[in-house]
């Protein structure tokens, strides 16, 4: 019995991607970044303004700025699927959303009105806050609103079929991709929109990872953790033109070690079972796999469960995979890693061979083009894994 | 895997200003309670709105959870832990089971946004003294350490998914869940919802909104759903967990068989961030899709648990939608908001709710509609009585509307003995 979502056989297409990054936007500028191994200074995005990229500037009135990161990156895949592309009715296109978890709404009408009410000491009263309070914007709760991208999305897109928003680190982007092509498979959707952000990068969720390495014996790994959103268009086959699609999706599922938070089982076994099981599930050996990409975020154990993990998945193969890590140029992009990968599986296969930035040493840079099939992986400390098993054209 | 599977429902949980299990719970609907008071967790007394339905007489036993994960858990997070206690416990799957496969187990769970106390806004956040040692704890306040830990419970390593949609959350975990057994994902979720908001960030943000009811002189009619008069609903917080299982499967292990969940439908009315479409698009498409995935007519629902917040708008705008579906005269179902009893459990209330529609099938019996002394008559649907009333029902639907605009609707049924 299946336990991961396999596609093959009612090919779902990726038709179109968008990203925005701290160091680029779109997937020609993303590759570009990688071809030229340019590895930024600055992975964090704190005052991005989306004003001019957005589709209609009204939903900017009650985002935050990680929403509007988000709401970017949909505006550049809705403009990279173009305004011919096939029109579907609106209760047959959904949403998708893989939202970086919040753990403090920093929202500045609250604070305004926290700092208003502080006495001599310098604390301030929950009591007179009530009053205080009602100064600030009517919409200040909306702005710490997890679903607000889909929200906002769903107006953009015209999507009013099923959707759904998930707090899940790390893994929003698989597990949302993976639940809209559930869908497009069943046959309640034509179109699915799935993508996820992450909004780590700031001072405080620098220090919150860089506490939470320390307590839990991981490397300190909080200056790479980087920005970022990346939305996939998902679509069937059979509605596109012969040459349509990036890369077509041909399995996607998740794990988890069931340890509890922050604990993970070093051998990987659940991980290396998952892996095996979509694989098998997409109709494929681990011979097939031609390139892959990983983590390797420098995260000690996890890093090295993940090497293993690996190198037991592709024991037996006659030729290895190549291997990639965007994580020297792109940084930890959590939440929206998988998807970034998902949109630049194409340009892999185009290229035939690693960039020097993002090779992973012991591992074949070549790309063989007679394996075209990618699998993205991706561990997170919560002993969560997932994985995307993709055919390299569409 | 496109032939769907019977789902029913295997053990149930529940942590609610009722009480602090489902039987306490369950014995509160039953009365008619309300149990809306003046706020206790913090001075409100200068706020717009000073009255809550709070979880009285919680304390959480860490012993529930393993020790290193007691520091992953707020408040939000503990009352989840004991509703999954309970749901597992009665399910037989607590620490797992013999016989069951831990890889075809899962968690999917509806969660709140949580958010630290204003104590550490104030002291931290508004200095950003990021150095301090607090912020590391942070990571209490992130929805997805209750599905690690519920997890861990009972060893499933299926895969873990939390699911924010503000008020349709667990509405939207739940139907999540059971297309995860339908369709051949797993034989085992564990679903369900858990929130609590009632902190001066949350009462200052539906304030502003004016989502709140300002009837603080008298807390315990304050929530009116479908009144004429009714002017915002009252905060409420809790857990409620249900166990998802394919039917052969608890058959197999001997489980008690709750009830079956037969349909799902979820929509996204893609028009405003907080109010519904004035025509009720969206939550008659979901209702709509839940029917035909059950396959069953409208008249055949019995009773409809709304999700009757107790605002102007939302209860105008659903009782056109459930009248747009369901029609009136004799075929049509009666209509609940249990809200009245246990308050606007945000994120929770999807998951207490259909809670309600199962207890009421075996029971076979209408809960009843609370503090409606003149019903609105724009809301053409017909209500409950205001007390328990016997009555003969084969399904029920529960609604869930939320922020953002997602809509979820979830048919129940009655399973024989």
């Amino acid at each position: 019995m299946r336990s991961s979502v396999s596609l093959s056989g009612r090919d779902c297409v990726v038709t179109a991607f968008g990203a925005v990054t701290a160091q680029a936007i779109g997937r020609k500028a993303l590759w570009s970044l990688l071809e030229r191994s340019e590895r930024p200074a600055a992975l964090g995005m704190p005052e991005f303004k989306a004003a001019a990229r957005f589709v209609d500037r009204k939903y900017l009135r009650a985002t935050s700025t990680c929403d509007a990161v988000a709401l970017a990156s949909l505006t550049t895949m809705i403009e990279a699927r173009g305004a011919d592309a096939v029109r579907y009715a609106d209760e047959r296109i959904g949403i998708y959303v893989g939202a970086a978890p919040a753990s403090a709404h920093g929202n500045e009408p609250y604070i305004e009105a926290m700092l208003a009410c502080r006495d001599a000491g310098g604390m301030s009263s929950i009591r007179e806050f009530g009053k205080t309070c009602m100064t600030s914007r009517p919409t200040t709760l909306l702005m710490g609103l997890p679903n607000n991208v889909l929200c906002y999305g769903s107006m953009m897109l015209g999507a009013r079929g099923s959707n759904s928003n998930y707090t899940v680190p790390w893994l929003g982007g698989i597990l949302a991709i993976t639940n809209a092509a559930r869908r497009l498979r069943r046959g309640s959707l034509d179109l699915a929109v799935a993508g996820a952000y992450s909004a780590y990068g700031t001072d405080l969720g620098r220090a919150l990872y860089r506490q939470l390495a320390a307590a839990h014996d991981l490397p300190d790994f909080s200056e790479s953790i980087a920005d970022g959103a990346a939305f996939v268009a998902l679509e069937r086959r059979a509605a596109l033109a012969p040459s349509d699609g990036l890369t077509t999706l041909l399995g996607a599922g998740v794990a988890s070690d069931g340890l509890g938070p922050m604990c993970h089982d070093p051998k990987g076994l659940a991980f290396e079972r998952l892996l095996r099981q979509v694989i098998a599930d997409a109709g494929l050996e681990a011979r097939d796999v031609g390139l892959v990409l990983v983590g390797q975020t420098g995260m000690g154990r996890l890093d090295a469960l993940e090497r293993s993990v690996l190198a037991r998945l592709f024991a037996e193969a006659p030729a290895l995979p190549a291997v990639a890590s965007l994580h020297p140029v792109l940084g930890n992009l959590m939440e929206a890693r998988a998807v970034i990968e998902l949109g630049l599986v194409a340009d892999f296969f185009a290229a035939g061979a690693i960039p020097a930035a993002v090779q992973v040493s012991g591992w074949p840079i070549k790309v063989d083009a007679s394996r075209r099939v990618a699998l993205i992986m991706q561990a997170s400390p919560w002993g969560e894994y997932g994985c995307l098993v993709v055919r390299g054209d569409g | 895997m496109d032939r769907k599977r019977r789902v029913v429902i295997t053990g149930m949980g529940a942590v609610t200003p009722l009480g602090l299990s489902l039987d306490e719970t369950w014995r509160g609907v039953a009365l008619g309670r309300i149990p809306a008071g003046p706020v206790k967790a913090f001075d409100a007394s200068l706020y717009d709105t000073k009255i809550a339905y709070e979880v009285s007489g919680f304390r959480f036993d860490p012993k529930l959870v393993a020790g290193r994960e007691v520091a992953f858990l707020s408040r939000c997070g503990q009352l989840g832990v004991v509703a999954a206690h309970e749901a597992l416990a009665q399910a037989e799957l607590l620490h797992g089971r013999e016989g069951v496969d831990p890889w075809r187990q899962q968690v999917c769970l509806g969660v709140g946004m949580n958010s630290p106390d204003y104590a550490w806004y104030d002291g931290i956040f508004c200095d950003a003294r990021w150095q301090d040692p607090s912020v590391g704890g942070l990571i209490r306040y992130f929805p997805d350490q209750l599905s690690s830990v519920a997890a861990r419970l009972f060893g499933a390593q299926g895969g873990t998914t939390t699911v924010h949609t503000a008020c349709a959350s667990s509405g939207q975990a739940l139907g999540e869940a059971f297309e995860l057994v339908a369709y051949g994902e797993a034989e085992v979720v564990l679903t369900g919802g858990a929130d609590s908001m009632i902190s001066p960030y949350s009462f200052a943000g539906f304030s502003l909104l004016g989502a709140l009811s300002k009837h603080n002189a008298d807390a315990r009619r304050a929530c009116r759903p479908f009144d004429r008069s009714r002017d915002g609903f009252v905060l409420g917080e809790g857990a409620a967990m249900l166990v998802f299982e394919e039917l052969e499967h608890a058959r197999r292990r001997g489980a008690q068989v709750l009830g079956e969940v037969v349909g799902y439908g979820i929509t996204e009315s893609a028009y405003r961030i907080t109010d519904l479409h004035p025509e009720g698009e969206g939550p008659v498409e979901a209702m709509r899709m839940a029917l035909a995935d059950a396959g069953i007519a409208p008249h055949e629902v019995g009773y409809v648990n709304a999700h009757g917040t107790s605002t102007p708008l939302n209860d105008r705008i659903e009782a056109l939608a459930i009248h747009k579906v369901f029609g009136d005269g004799d075929g049509a179902p009666w209509v609940s908001s249990t809200k009245t009893m246990t308050g606007h459990m945000i994120a929770a209330a999807g998951a207490i709710e259909l809670v309600f529609c199962v207890k009421a099938l075996n029971e076979q019996c209408l809960p009843p509609s609370l503090n409606v002394a003149a019903k609105d008559a724009e809301c053409k649907v017909a209500l409950t009585p205001p007390e328990i009333t016997s009555h003969r029902l084969a399904y029920a639907l529960s609604n869930s509307v939320g922020f953002g605009g997602s809509n979820t609707a979830l048919v129940a049924r009655r399973v024989e003995a």
